[in-house]
């Protein structure tokens, strides 16, 4: 059965990597050729709210910081192990946002991986 | 039928393949697969009469086939197709198009640069690695506008020439590839749409 978008969206970090997970499941003619930067956009975002969220609770200064300070600052306050995660798939998510005429993008396999990296991250943020 | 041809090609002898495979194609049917753009991109750049097609494959070995045009089109179109996709929901069509216009704005300036040093008689594999280098929106404007990826500065001040709605779209698509855009969609793709019009007719 084809499962629809929710017609109403949250944006936790949590909803967002749901919405990527359908995305990347279910071949909807609609996001034909549009779904992996789509799919790259929403799970970097649920990153980065992710962090938002940690930040508020625990340094909120920090969530006003560049994201390469912040990813820097997550090995303190989680661990090494979380920060590495979180920046690695930051920059794999960010690579295929952004333009590269010359590459291939990531393929659905690869982007699934990487929301699962980020659910990591998510997770880690939430206990942290 | 000719399978990535470009892979360990020189990137100067590029153009000559296009011209190559312009000269078959008058007399032949040339159909040529490749993952690299350049090819596309030399084609393009040198006005010769092509289809290009794009290849995706989803989960379960779904492929999809879609008609490929210039990569700024490319993008501008797409923006417009998730706006109009019903099925997707407010909140995620506010996260994605932003990011859409963005891909269209930074492959807009890619272009301007790629073809003002080309043409100045800069080697392939000077402009590409100039343009590989990893950096912010602002830094390829920067080289787009004012040839210079240290101006990054001017950028914003160079764009509202254009009129406010110009810097206004750069500054709009930025943040929103990064959360969702609170206003709206429709101006937003137009103005990009523009901005990226713009852009193209730099010298």
């Amino acid at each position: 059965m084809q499962e629809a978008f929710p017609t109403e969206v949250s944006g936790s970090p949590d909803d967002l990597l749901d919405q990527v997970r359908i995305l990347l499941r279910f071949s909807d003619p609609s996001t034909a050729g549009v779904w992996p930067r789509a799919a790259a956009l929403l799970a970097r975002q649920a990153l980065e709210s992710g962090l938002g969220e940690l930040w508020q609770r625990r340094a909120p200064s920090v969530e006003h910081c560049s994201l390469r300070a912040q990813l820097l600052c997550l090995r303190s306050y989680i661990d090494s192990d979380t920060g590495e995660r979180a920046a690695h798939t930051w920059g794999v998510l960010s690579r295929a946002c952004h333009h590269h005429p010359y590459e291939l993008g990531p393929t659905a396999g690869e982007l699934g991986s990487w929301v699962e990296d980020t659910q990591r991250v998510v997770d880690a943020c939430k206990d942290g | 039928m000719i399978d990535n041809p470009v892979q360990w090609m020189d990137p100067a002898r590029i153009d000559g393949l296009a011209r190559a495979l312009e000269e078959t194609a008058a007399e032949r049917q040339v159909i040529v697969f490749t993952h690299d753009e350049r090819l596309p991109e030399a084609v393009r750049r040198l006005g010769i009469e092509a289809n290009v097609v794009s290849v995706t494959r989803r989960a379960n070995s779904v492929v999809e086939l879609r008609e490929s045009s210039d990569p700024v089109h490319g993008y501008i179109k797409d923006a417009w197709t998730l706006i109009s996709t019903d099925e997707l929901s407010d909140d995620v069509r506010r996260r994605v198009v932003p990011g859409f216009c963005r891909s269209a704005i930074e492959a807009a300036c890619m272009e301007v640069v790629r073809r003002r040093r080309l043409e100045r008689g800069e080697a392939h594999t000077e402009v590409e690695v100039l343009l590989a280098v990893p950096g912010t929106l602002t830094r390829i404007a920067a080289l787009a506008l004012f040839d210079d990826p240290g101006r990054g500065g001017d950028v914003m001040a160079r764009l509202n020439q254009w009129g406010h709605w110009a810097g206004d779209v750069f500054k709009r698509c930025n943040k929103g590839a990064h959360d969702a855009h609170p206003g709206d969609l429709h101006k937003l793709a137009d103005d990009a749409g523009s901005l990226c019009k713009k852009l193209s007719q730099l010298k």
